[in-house]
């Protein structure tokens, strides 16, 4: 190991030591290493470029606010992942990342030729440069932009991993296990009921983990975490989850939560998900997520080597690593001297401590003064040097807001700064919790609750730990004081850019780190007439990268504050939103993936279907089968000897997806003639009727044949995919505009499966099967229903046609639809009987005109659009739709009328969506009369047929119309819609 | 008049994955065939006909009887469930029943699990978003519900002893979320 490991300092194993790549180069670090704190621990702190100007970056923080170390994370095919932070990768044996946005290598990168030619790159760059010509940006302009700036690569191949997601509920749900966090657990867990603890870490213990040296009641802090710890584990009504991210704060206590459970593994476990999305549901929150340090603003402050002071802290004291052997200090506030005297205790000489104000406390001085180190009040840092990492700066006295001309250059291999802290109140800001300015933090604090939330510890501006222990625990229930014994410094000044001696115009001072935004952006930004935070932050793109501006939002806020001269109030705050850190598209897709993605829902026949070769296409949820090709056949080869078998003797079809609503009661009637357009009072039981349902609207919506099984109940059928909003809307009428109505819906799609039987033989094939029920032509004609029996089982037998041949559809209880279609199709071969598919259906019903609700129609078709006014009961006081259908617009010429259409060339079959225009002979743009919405080959007459919404389409029936298509303008005959046994003779058996 | 001889089976459509059969701490099996029906009465119809029945029905929204092999769950305000044994003629007991009322035969559309065992609200709770504590969800209880994106009548019959059931054509989809779970 080298000299930057500190013995006995550290929780890392050092007896258990892992190998790991970093671009391809092996290194060592220990287990309980990051791949930062390993890197660190060797040396390395350049770890990848700037996005914008693809300077040298390095390691800026210590966990998820990291701006700059985003590497690839790569375990192999399926598993690379981008843009991870090096700060919250846990280390294992063979982990590999590499570094990412340069080419073509990390240590010479041809396009940090963007950081020479920056003034070329000022803000709002892009939306300046790339508005001309306008239809060069999608092809051009944004293409090659993605390319050179970016971060890294999308993954090319499908996620390896799977993810899971389950929903949890408590009492008490608690985000941050620091010290706050900590103690308003142990409070909850003392009040009973159900706690879940969250930290986004590895290890419980937050700051603590970085502070050895605090005494908490008479116990070293780590002896406290493991003690407090312990406790909660006892407790099976606490549940801890460490490595999980609260994402993000929804309505009404609803948080999302993301547990990481194989990222860390050095064996990847097949069983094991990758991710957990815990959805939880909580009766109070308390968010214990701590602040987190603030930068400073000044020239080359994004060198590797410059990081935050707690940072370096952290580095030292949890992982062991001294992050330089010369490190420099600049800071505004205490807590930096902490880091410089813990690496000064720890063997690093310390060069020198600069501190933009002009006193600090005796305390400090005096500790300073103990170590040795040279300590400049009164000192701004005006220059950095040094090329893949910091090797020196310069140092400048002020004089009130002037900096003096003389720079005095120290030499350092490192450099801490400090500007404050930040709390954090993302998870607080997405519940809609109010905020307040503090001046004195230069920073937001929690106000208002929203929910049943409260903030507690430095994420309410809470620094004293003793302080914030002792409110957590309020919080939690209890009333718990905590004695708090160690160095805590709490005091600083809030800056914004640092003054600086050398011309600002030609300096880049970095607010924004990971989108590579500087203070002369934000000024710039200003001098434009941007004066809202929301408008600067977008024409900027400063807190607009991965990690969301986490350590640079409030300087960024200062900064432009201060160019307005204006308060920061004035200025305004960007919102917070979800997810709090990136987050990966599985988890959030969590259960739903592969199999799972949604519901496949399948009929009771599918089985069958499966096993004689169906090829399926999707109907809504449903999977259905399309057509069952024979070997050698196409489909349409298929449909047409599907459709000719039908025609000539029998088909089967399963009609099971139809959706079927049961109205009974005893105003059930009147129920349907509010809901049709058709009258229902008359219709006799055992009697069927076409039904014809508009939107209010006045447009046709959807549309079934309903069956009047008694004087109360009818057996209403909808289509395939209009079942759940058929039924939503019936519920939402009868429930809020008719409540008076004694009728109620049952959805029975699924109770009955349905074999639909075509064809001249239909009736034949079922006479053997069929009991209970007279079947000639005149007991049980066309349109009707009756109950009875079929192969020993119940059924509700219909007698309708969507095929224009004699029909039945034969519904029994789902559980026996297989067992029924088996027997039939078994019975039907003596007739040749053939198994039909959606396609050929479609097909039987175009031929005889008969419409289909979202093809031939497109929300926007009345009933007489359709030709179908003969389905509206004109006597009727009211129906849903009614009133919008004597509208103006909606009874003025010139709508699209469905008509059909016959092509000039027998053998063409016109494309469905195709325009259609009156005369070829127009310049372009043609005016477009209307458009084709069904089109098919009909084996049945010999040449191809079509149906098409056009403008007055009926008034021209006969004249010629004309399709453009690619290559092609193709001259059709509008005629009407029924192309085949146009007097339904076939019917009438 | 039919010249078959056999009847067409039985097929519910739903089978327990080796993937669950096998899991540890938890059992599954699939409800056997039953009747069931949606009764719906308006509550101001309610005692009077309730007073008409031969069998009680429960009028808290949740509530559940069990009693001779019928199951009577409240799903809603005018909404019950009545699940029952093969040889129960559940219809005819609403043969003298006072109008107006609708009571709707869905013995196939839904079909159903029992989950049994410690780990069986755990399980149900990776898909479905009820707190299933014994305080929010105690033993007699029954909901409606969803099961990510299905939808599920939930009923607890014991500690750790669940029913639920669904549409028929949702058990693919929700065996496949069993299982991938139970991993």
């Amino acid at each position: 190991m080298t000299g930057f490991r500190r013995k006995g300092r550290g929780r890392v194993d050092t007896a258990r030591s892992v190998n790991f790549t970093f671009d391809g180069k092996s290194y060592e670090g220990f287990e309980g290493d990051t791949l930062a704190s390993a890197l660190l621990a060797n040396g390395v702190h350049f770890v990848g470029r700037s996005f914008k100007y693809h300077r040298p970056r390095g390691i800026v923080a210590a966990g998820s606010e990291e701006p700059n170390a985003i590497v690839t994370f790569d375990r192999g095919e399926g598993r690379v992942t981008s843009n991870v932070r090096a700060t919250t990768l846990e280390l294992f044996d063979g982990l590999a990342a590499r570094s990412q946005n340069y080419w073509p290598s990390l240590q010479f990168d041809v396009t940090a030729l963007n950081d020479l030619g920056s003034m070329f790159f000022p803000a709002g760059f892009y939306n300046k440069t790339f508005m001309w010509p306008k239809s060069f940006w999608d092809s051009i302009y944004e293409p090659a932009i993605r390319k050179t700036a970016g971060l890294g690569p999308a993954p090319t191949d499908p996620d390896a991993d799977f993810y899971a997601a389950c929903y949890s509920h408590c009492e008490t749900l608690i985000i941050g296990a620091g010290p706050a966090g900590l103690a308003a657990a142990l409070a909850a867990a003392d009040a009973g009921g159900r706690v879940i603890l969250v930290d986004e870490q590895a290890e419980l213990g937050g700051s603590f983990l970085s502070t050895p040296n605090i005494v908490l009641d008479g116990l070293p802090a780590w002896q406290w975490v493991e003690n407090a710890t312990a406790k909660l584990t006892e407790n099976d009504q606490v549940t801890i989850l460490a490595r999980t991210t609260a994402i993000g704060y929804y309505h009404d206590n609803f948080l999302g939560l993301v547990e990481r459970i194989s990222d860390h593994r050095e064996a990847l476990d097949e069983k094991q998900p990758r991710e957990r999305l815990h959805r939880v549901r909580a009766g109070k929150v308390i968010l214990a997520q701590g602040a987190i340090e603030r930068p400073l603003v000044f020239a080359d402050n994004d060198r590797p080597g410059i990081m935050l002071a707690s940072a370096a802290q952290t580095f030292l004291n949890r992982y062991g690593v001294a992050i330089g052997d010369n490190v420099a200090v600049f800071t505004s506030h205490d807590s930096a001297y902490q880091a410089a005297f813990d690496l000064s205790d720890a063997n690093t000489r310390i060069a020198a401590i600069m501190d933009v104000r002009s006193d600090v406390s005796a305390a400090l001085k005096s500790e300073a003064e103990k170590r040795g180190i040279n300590l400049r009040l009164n000192t701004v840092v005006t220059r950095t040097t040094g090329g893949h990492r910091i090797d020196g700066l310069c140092a400048n006295k002020l004089d009130g807001a002037q900096v003096h001309g003389k720079s005095d250059v120290i030499a350092c291999d490192a450099l801490l700064v400090s500007g404050g802290w930040t709390p954090s109140v993302h998870l607080w800001s997405h519940s809609k919790g109010s905020l307040k300015w503090d001046n004195a933090l230069g920073a937001y604090l929690p106000d208002q609750p929203n929910e049943n939330a409260i903030c507690v510890g430095a994420g309410n501006g809470v620094f004293d730990t003793g302080a914030a222990m002792s409110e957590a625990s309020r919080a939690g229930g209890a009333e718990q004081t905590y004695d708090v014994r160690g160095p805590e410094f709490v005091d600083g000044v809030v800056t914004d850019a640092m003054p600086t001696n050398r011309d600002a115009s030609r300096i880049k001072a970095f607010v924004d780190f990971q989108n590579d935004v500087t203070a002369k952006d934000i000024k710039l930004a200003v001098r434009e007439g941007f004066k809202s935070i929301e408008h600067i932050k977008r024409y900027t793109t400063t807190g607009m990268a991965t990690d969301q501006g986490k350590t640079s939002n409030l300087n960024g806020l200062q900064i432009a504050s201060k160019a307005l001269s204006r308060d920061v109030t004035d200025v305004g705050l960007t919102t917070f939103r979800p997810p709090f850190t990136p987050t990966t598209f599985g988890v959030l897709a969590g259960n739903n993936d592969r199999d799972t993605f949604d519901v496949a829902r399948l009929t009771p026949i599918d089985p069958w279907a499966r096993e004689n070769g169906a090829v399926y296409e999707p109907v809504a949820l449903w999977s259905r089968a399309r057509y069952f090709p024979r070997i050698g056949e196409d489909m349409h080869a298929a449909v047409n000897r599907e459709c000719v078998a039908t025609r000539n003797s029998l088909g089967i079809f399963d009609a099971s997806t139809l959706g079927k609503i049961e109205v009974v009661g005893p105003d059930a009637a009147e129920f349907m003639n509010r809901m049709y357009t058709n009258p229902w009072s008359k219709l006799g039981v055992g009697r069927c009727r076409y039904g014809l349902m508009l939107g209010e609207d006045g447009f046709i919506m959807d549309d079934g044949v309903v069956g009047r099984m008694s004087e109360h109940r009818f057996h209403v059928t909808t289509t395939t995919g209009g079942a759940p909003r058929v039924l939503s809307m019936m519920e939402d009428f009868l429930q809020t505009e008719w409540p008076e109505l004694d009728v109620w819906l049952t959805s029975i799609t699924e109770q009955w499966a349905v074999i639909a039987l075509n064809g001249p033989n239909a009736r034949k094939l079922i006479e053997p099967f069929v009991e209970g029920i007279d079947l000639s032509a005149e007991a049980f004609p066309h349109m009707a229903v009756r109950e009875g029996k079929i192969c020993g089982i119940e059924t509700r037998l219909f007698r309708v046609s969507f095929s224009g041949e004699l029909g039945f559809e034969v519904n029994v209880p789902a559980h026996y639809g297989l067992g029924v279609w088996k027997a039939l199709f078994e019975a039907g071969q003596q007739y040749n009987i053939t198994p039909y598919g959606t396609e050929a259906m479609h097909v039987l019903r175009a031929e005889k005109g008969f419409i289909i609700v979202g093809q031939d129609t497109d929300g926007t078709v009345t009933p007489d659009d359709a030709g179908m006014s003969w389905a509206v009961g004109k006597k009727k006081k009211d129906f849903v739709g009614k009133r919008s259908l004597n509208r103006k617009d909606m009874i003025a010429g010139g709508r699209k009328q469905l008509v059909g259409l016959l092509t000039e060339n027998p053998n063409l079959v016109l494309e469905e969506g195709a325009q259609i225009v009156a005369s070829p002979d127009q310049e372009i743009p043609m005016e477009m009369i209307g458009h084709v919405t069904s089109s098919y080959w009909s084996e049945a007459l010999g040449r191809s047929i079509a149906m098409a919404l056009v403008k007055d389409g009926r008034s021209i029936d006969g004249d010629s119309v004309f399709i453009p298509m690619p290559n092609e303008t193709h001259k059709a005959v509008v005629g009407p819609t029924s192309f085949y046994d146009q007097s339904g003779a076939r019917l009438d058996v | 008049m039919s010249d078959f001889t056999q009847m067409p089976k039985l097929d519910i459509g739903i089978e327990i994955p080796a993937v669950l059969s096998q899991a540890p701490n938890v059992r599954f099996a699939v409800l056997d065939e039953q009747r069931r029906y949606v009764l719906r009465v308006k509550r101001t119809h309610l005692q009077t006909f309730a007073a008409s029945m031969t069998f009680e029905l429960p009028t808290k929204i949740g509530g559940t009887i069990l009693r001779d092999g019928l199951g009577v769950y409240c799903l809603g305000p005018d909404e019950w469930q009545i699940n029952a044994d093969l040889n129960i003629d559940v219809a005819s007991k609403f043969d003298n029943a006072p109008e107006p009322f609708s009571l709707v035969d869905i013995s196939h559309r839904n079909v159903g699990l029992t989950i049994e065992g410690i780990r069986a609200a755990k399980l149900i709770n990776t898909s479905c978003p009820l707190d299933l504590s014994m305080d929010a969800f105690p033993v007699g209880k029954v909901t409606r519900t969803i099961f990510e994106r299905a939808e599920i009548t939930l009923y607890r019959g014991g500690e750790s002893h669940f029913g639920m059931e669904f549409w028929r054509s949702f058990s693919p989809y929700i065996m496949g979320l069993l299982g991938k779970s139970v991993a």
